[in-house]
């Protein structure tokens, strides 16, 4: 038996990362050192951005996603090869993930607070999208990073903002520069202070509300008890009654969102992504942010009826 | 990259009161690239910064906020 003093620390089961992406990198770079990523068609600009840029010299190729969000994996994934997969906007993805030696990434971002039991060798996400939080991505187990100089001063304007203005030109700094760097020590206290039970709650509570009252389009999406909506997706008949209803609810201090508007990457992949372009063309997003209770998600669905009864 | 991505930071945080840095930025996606900035005296609008952070000098826009910033310790 040895008692000393001077112990080493302990250690969390967790690796904290100024953003998602530096996650990513991070796995990517120095974990698992592919020589192919396979990413999903219809996936934000992040993971592909931080691949075309960080990893310019491993393949990158896409699965086809369809419209209702079943992914077509490769079949097989050989060894050396890594795919990420998404359980999108807080719904579990149950589909079978392929055989093989290779690597299976699981990117939480938008689940984080959906209790999943994860499939993936790896998991790893952004607590920006769901949190509130100024930074912050994480890697779960403990990998102890290098990290790289960085001055996090995108943190540094979101924690300054006072409106959407400075917190989207934050969103345009991390996506012109960003290093793998460690968490804000704002973000980590917030995080780990948060009550998941309460913000799953509300934001279900939210989504609810939307589902049965919002009258315009139909439900994207159903959610089950375990699961946490990131936002509440709509499908618009057509992009012009979409954008048409973006408009008008912008007008009346309403935002939503385009999940999303197609990478050219992914356009140029030469996979089928007929049903990502109809999706990046029908798709409206609602927030549904633990923010907001009933009177915001009643204010939003009183703004698209007068929308509706203006005659779209 | 090159600190002129943090043009917009550095006077936002080293402006004195009476002067104010203001974002413009674009709402659309991918448009990150894209800046435009307003500064204001009071309420008045002294100048606009705007352009494509790919398209401009090296060190311009950063240069451009510390000659400013000097310009303006030195009226004081």
């Amino acid at each position: 038996m040895l008692i000393g003093s001077k112990l080493p620390p302990q250690k969390t089961d967790c690796t904290y990362f100024h953003s998602g992406r530096a996650a990513f990198a991070f796995l990517i770079g120095q974990l698992v050192r592919p020589r192919k990523v396979h990413l999903p068609t219809y996936t934000c600009w992040s993971l592909v951005d931080a691949m075309l840029r960080r990893f310019p010299n491993i393949e990158l190729e896409f699965y086809p996603v369809r419209r209702d969000l079943g992914c077509l994996y490769p079949t097989h994934l050989p060894k050396n090869e890594a795919l990420v997969f998404i359980h999108y906007f807080g719904q579990e993805n149950t589909a079978a993930l392929p055989q093989g030696d290779g690597v299976l990434i699981e990117d939480l971002s938008h689940s984080y607070l959906s209790r999943i039991t994860p499939r993936g060798h790896f998991v790893f996400g952004s607590y920006r999208k769901i949190m509130k939080v100024a930074d912050g991505g994480f890697l779960a187990g403990f990998h102890n990073p290098v990290y790289e100089p960085s001055r996090k001063l995108d943190s540094w304007l979101r924690l300054q903002a006072t409106d959407w203005r400075d917190v989207r030109e934050a969103e345009n700094m991390l996506d012109r520069n960003w290093q793998i760097a460690d968490i804000s020590s704002q973000s980590l206290a917030l995080l780990l202070t948060a009550d998941p039970t309460r913000i799953r709650q509300q934001r279900q509570a939210n989504d609810r509300f939307l589902t049965a009252n919002l009258s315009a389009g139909i439900p994207h999406l159903g959610f089950r008890e375990n699961e946490c909506p990131l936002i509440h997706n709509r499908l618009m008949p057509s992009p012009e009654e979409r954008d048409s209803l973006r408009q008008y609810l912008a007008g009346r201090g309403v935002y939503t969102s385009i999940h999303w508007p197609m990478h050219e990457a992914v356009r140029r992949c030469g996979k089928d992504i007929s049903d990502t372009l109809w999706l990046e063309k029908h798709i409206i997003s609602f927030p549904v942010s633990h923010d907001y209770g009933q009177e915001a998600m009643d204010y939003t669905c009183r703004c698209a009826e007068d929308w509706r009864r203006g005659g779209g | 990259m090159t600190r002129d991505d943090e043009f917009y930071v550095l006077l936002k945080s080293s402006l004195p009161p009476d002067y104010r840095i203001e974002a413009e930025p674009q709402t659309a996606y991918y448009s990150e690239w894209l800046f435009a900035y307003k500064l204001y005296h009071h309420d008045k609008l002294l100048r606009t910064f705007a352009g494509d952070f790919r398209n401009i000098p090296a060190s311009s826009l950063i240069q451009e906020a510390e000659v400013l910033l000097g310009a303006i310790q030195e009226k004081k």
